[in-house]
């Protein structure tokens, strides 16, 4: 029982993963709360989950999922983010915050507030090794968490977008300075954010098999949100694994301790851990200045 | 100048009269349920105020201290049998300690650590209530009575208004006086710059939990006061979206400006009554106006350049130009 | 010359991040009645030395003695408390409150009320208050800043922003004010303006500790200077000392000269 909730956990970890990936980008480098992101990608989830209904194939539907978050993001950064970026901490989250209700209200007003079934269309298949149960499409998971996370580490390595996005993470007025599209660069990691969010949004439906209009917000930015804190502010590597400790958290708290107080345990052990590791696992350096 | 200040003393009286009377000419025991709810709402959105527009701690919690102070007192009414009035402090006090307990876990977090923090600590408070049945009823709710002093009962909504009234007028004298004092100044500064603010001889730390113990007292105060008003309460009354709504209430009167709150408790308690249709979608004009608000006027309407001032400073300007082309017009 | 009082001393002082000394081993006394002036080239760890005799960062290794007492781990709070002040390089003031209520919060601690006081607005809190307010009119008075009492600080010109703080750290009546850059962005005037006020709070008791890149400021502000270059601490003396200490000229000084030449 012990090696299929563990298994269970690294796979509900592995979509956690996903979606903390997408939320980090933004998180990590802008250093802004972002409220609406789970909002936001979940319009494009259900953009898609339409597109799938009018049997268009999956994964065109996703891509069309991907351009619309991505889109959405592009115009929520330069209508609600961009202009509050330099007035402090409060008055940007609350502008996110805003958002997050528009995008849930918008979703809706056009989709209703019903649980749909969801599935991508293909047979879901699993291993039986000695007794545990592993879904194929967990593996499918973990393994598109892990290829995205090196490819944004590559890109944000070897590439010249990739170098001023680092360059943006230090310092804003310098990087304007030395000549990086500040606003371009920023609405693309919003956008590219939030296309990422999408693929995270899309698994994680197809993995509990149902979507509504609530998947953004306690589904999608809290768990991201914490597995990004767990794993390490801005550390791609640290969000998996941060999102893989909240899998497990979650499900061995529920499997053995109580399933009515899951939240309340897995609140508790975070608060813990982060007023004891408040930069998470995966530790960037920053000193404060004075 | 002195003349004018009179008219406005004259114009204060006048306005303190028609609130205080409120009861003989509003009859009609639904829009006296609204004004009851207006001033209760007020006393929370002061306390977010201070939490968040005095100390500048963004706090998504603040539904969970309402509940903690609204249980509290209900449960000790309903089986204790205890004056209503030490079941009714008791609430606030409760609801401090718990503000206390998490003062003392965010005293050293980050700005985001701590808005993560208040989120969680709601979410452990919601759930408590959902699942500890014995106690809380869990989600069917819980029952109570109307308050009642020295074995007289406010059962009719006009002894309901004059005790919510009254309740607001203290509330709002303490908080006022608090912001106003050394205390409040101390709260400004570590919203402004908190090491400048610990190089004034600030306990940075402290003072934060202090600013959660007075913000959670009065929050669990008006969180009794309601339960006992209605009579009734569940854990549906205590989630995040309540929280920003008592949170949005704050920050559209203006953060920092204490009439401020309670001009905006009375718009977000009273617009959704006027129509339906706003009811159903009140999440989302709540989630348009934050944007707007935090685009054009982050002050919301009675703060600092705020609405109220951008209007008066919009007006003068139009008002001196009029007064100027009718001189020369005149000429 | 009568015995000298040891305000603060630090002894064997070192500050680590990671693998970079930024203050290796510094120590020197510092006596009631005289203006000590740090200076060093960029980078030399003047900041950083700053925020270890103040309590901001703790230090790697030794001491911290501040009127008699081992302060060396203790928070900014209680060197306040100890009677320690200072301004910031970056200017730090208040922004959005008034610049009166920014001197206010420089008394927080010579305010003593509590939260039963301010919430039934007894008589004590009532006297206690006006005094207050009274004392920091006569501060922003002294400062030539009266006028803008009630104005945001944030709206204030930079010169203004300097006397705020400056007045934010003697409203809470110090021992020790410690300046960091305070010339920095001013013009001439503005300079020999400063080096007045600064005078002038010798005057009222008040100790200084002051870090400038300006030199001819500090030759004629200082009684001592100490002389920080990578880290570690090359002499303490006056002036006229350190203008002709070889050391000096070699780290720093000569430098510019160099520069200078270059330069014609």
């Amino acid at each position: 029982m012990f090696f299929q909730h563990l298994v269970n956990a690294l796979s509900v970890g592995s979509v956690y993963a996903l979606l903390a990936i997408g939320y980090n980008m933004v998180y990590g480098i802008l250093e802004k709360l972002n409220f609406a992101h789970g909002d936001v990608y979940a319009v494009g989830c259900f953009v898609t989950y339409t597109l799938m209904l009018w049997q268009i194939h999956p994964v065109l539907a996703i891509l069309a999922g991907m351009l619309v978050g991505f889109v959405l993001n592009l115009i929520v950064e330069r209508f609600a983010y961009r202009p509050v970026r330099n007035a402090g901490r409060i008055v940007p989250t609350i502008s996110a915050v805003g958002i997050a209700y528009i995008m849930r209200n918008f979703i809706q007003a056009i989709w209703g507030a019903e649980t749909y079934p969801f599935s991508l269309g293909f047979e879901l298949k699993s291993i039986n090794i000695g007794g545990v149960v592993i879904g194929t499409l967990q593996l499918y998971i973990l393994a598109i968490a892990i290829i995205l996370m090196v490819l944004i580490s590559m890109a944000l390595k070897y590439t010249k977008w990739g170098q001023s996005i680092i360059c943006i993470s230090q310092s804003i007025p310098t990087a304007a300075l030395m000549g990086i599209p500040v606003n371009k660069v920023i609405a693309m990691v919003y956008g590219i954010g939030a296309a990422l969010g999408v693929i995270g949004g899309i698994l994680f439906c197809s993995y509990y098999q149902f979507i509504f209009m609530g998947i953004g917000f306690s589904y999608g930015t809290m768990k991201a949100w914490m597995a990004a804190i767990w794993g390490g502010i801005g550390s791609l590597k640290g969000s998996i694994i941060g999102a893989m400790v909240l899998g497990l958290s979650e499900i061995f708290v529920s499997a053995y301790v109580s399933s009515a107080y899951k939240d309340v345990f897995v609140w508790l052990i975070f608060i813990v851990f982060i007023l004891i590791r408040p930069k998470g696992m995966f530790p960037a350096e920053i000193a404060e200045k004075i | 100048m002195k003349i004018q200040k009179n008219y406005v003393n004259i114009i204060k009286v006048i306005f303190a009269v028609a609130v205080l009377l409120i009861p003989f000419y509003i009859t009609n025991t639904y829009a006296l349920k609204i004004i009851c709810n207006v001033m209760l709402y007020s006393i929370i959105a002061l306390s977010v105020n201070l939490i968040v527009g005095f100390c500048g701690q963004l706090d998504f919690g603040r539904a969970a201290f309402a509940g903690l102070g609204a249980y509290f007192s209900a449960v000790t009414f309903n089986r204790l049998g205890l004056p209503f009035i030490v079941c009714f402090l008791g609430g606030a006090i409760f609801a401090a300690l718990i503000g206390c307990l998490l003062g003392i876990l965010c005293r050293y977090t980050s700005f985001d650590y701590l808005t993560l923090i208040t989120i969680g600590f709601s979410e452990i408070c919601r759930k408590f209530f959902i699942n500890w049945r014995p106690i809380t009823n869990g989600a069917f709710g819980l029952s109570t009575k109307r308050p009642s002093f020295f074995g007289v009962t406010l059962a009719s909504h006009q002894s309901m208004f004059y005790f919510s009234l009254i309740l607001l007028i203290l509330c709002y004298i303490v908080i006022r006086r608090i912001t106003r004092s050394k205390v409040g100044r101390a709260f400004k500064a570590i919203r402004d710059d908190s090491i400048a603010a610990s190089y004034a001889g600030i306990d940075v730390p402290n003072y934060k939990v202090l600013c959660f113990v007075i913000g959670s007292f009065f929050t669990g105060l008006a969180g009794a006061a309601m339960v006992h008003y209605t009579m009734f309460t569940a854990p549906t009354n205590y989630t995040l979206d309540e929280s920003i709504i008592m949170l949005q209430m704050a920050i559209l009167g203006g953060l920092g400006s204490l009439p401020g709150s309670i001009v905006g408790a009375a718009i977000l308690i009273i617009a959704p009554e006027i129509s339906r249709s706003f009811y159903n979608y009140r999440l989302l004009f709540m989630g348009i106006m934050m944007v707007v608000l935090m685009l054009f006027a982050p002050k919301g309407i009675m703060g600092d350049g705020g609405l109220k001032d951008q209007l008066v400073a919009f007006v003068k300007k139009n008002w001196s130009k009029r007064a100027r082309k009718g001189e020369h017009a005149g000429v | 010359m009568s015995e000298k009082k040891e305000l603060l001393k630090v002894s064997n002082i070192t500050k680590q991040f990671g693998g970079l000394k930024a203050v290796n081993d510094v120590s020197f006394t510092m006596y009631e009645g005289e203006i000590l002036g740090i200076i060093g080239p960029n980078g030399a760890g003047k900041t950083t030395f700053f925020n270890v005799i103040s309590g901001f960062d703790s230090p790697t290794q030794g001491k911290v003695i501040f009127c008699g007492t081992d302060m060396t781990g203790k928070n900014i709070t209680q060197y306040c408390l100890k009677g320690m002040a200072r301004t910031f390089q970056n200017i730090r003031v208040f922004n959005e409150m008034s610049v009166l209520d920014n001197i206010m919060v420089g008394m927080h601690n010579v305010i003593k009320t509590n939260i039963w006081n301010i919430s039934m607005n007894t008589k004590k809190e009532k006297q206690e208050e006006a005094q207050a307010v009274k004392n920091a009119h006569e501060i922003l008075q002294y400062l030539g800043i009266d006028e803008f009492a009630q104005e945001s600080a944030g709206n204030l010109s930079y010169g203004y922003q300097r006397k705020v703080e400056i007045g934010r750290a003697l409203a809470s009546n110090p021992k020790l004010i410690l300046l960091d850059e305070p010339s920095a962005g001013m013009n001439d005037s503005e300079t020999i303006e400063l080096m007045g006020l600064i005078r002038g709070i010798m005057k009222r008791g008040v100790n200084i500790i002051v870090i400038e890149h300006n030199m001819q400021f500090m030759m004629n502000l200082c009684d001592r200077i100490a002389v920080l270059n990578f880290g570690t601490l090359l002499t303490v003396d006056t002036p006229e000392k350190v203008k002709n200490n070889e050391e000096v000229i070699q780290a720093y000084l000569g430098r510019e000269e160099e520069e200078e030449d270059h330069a014609s």
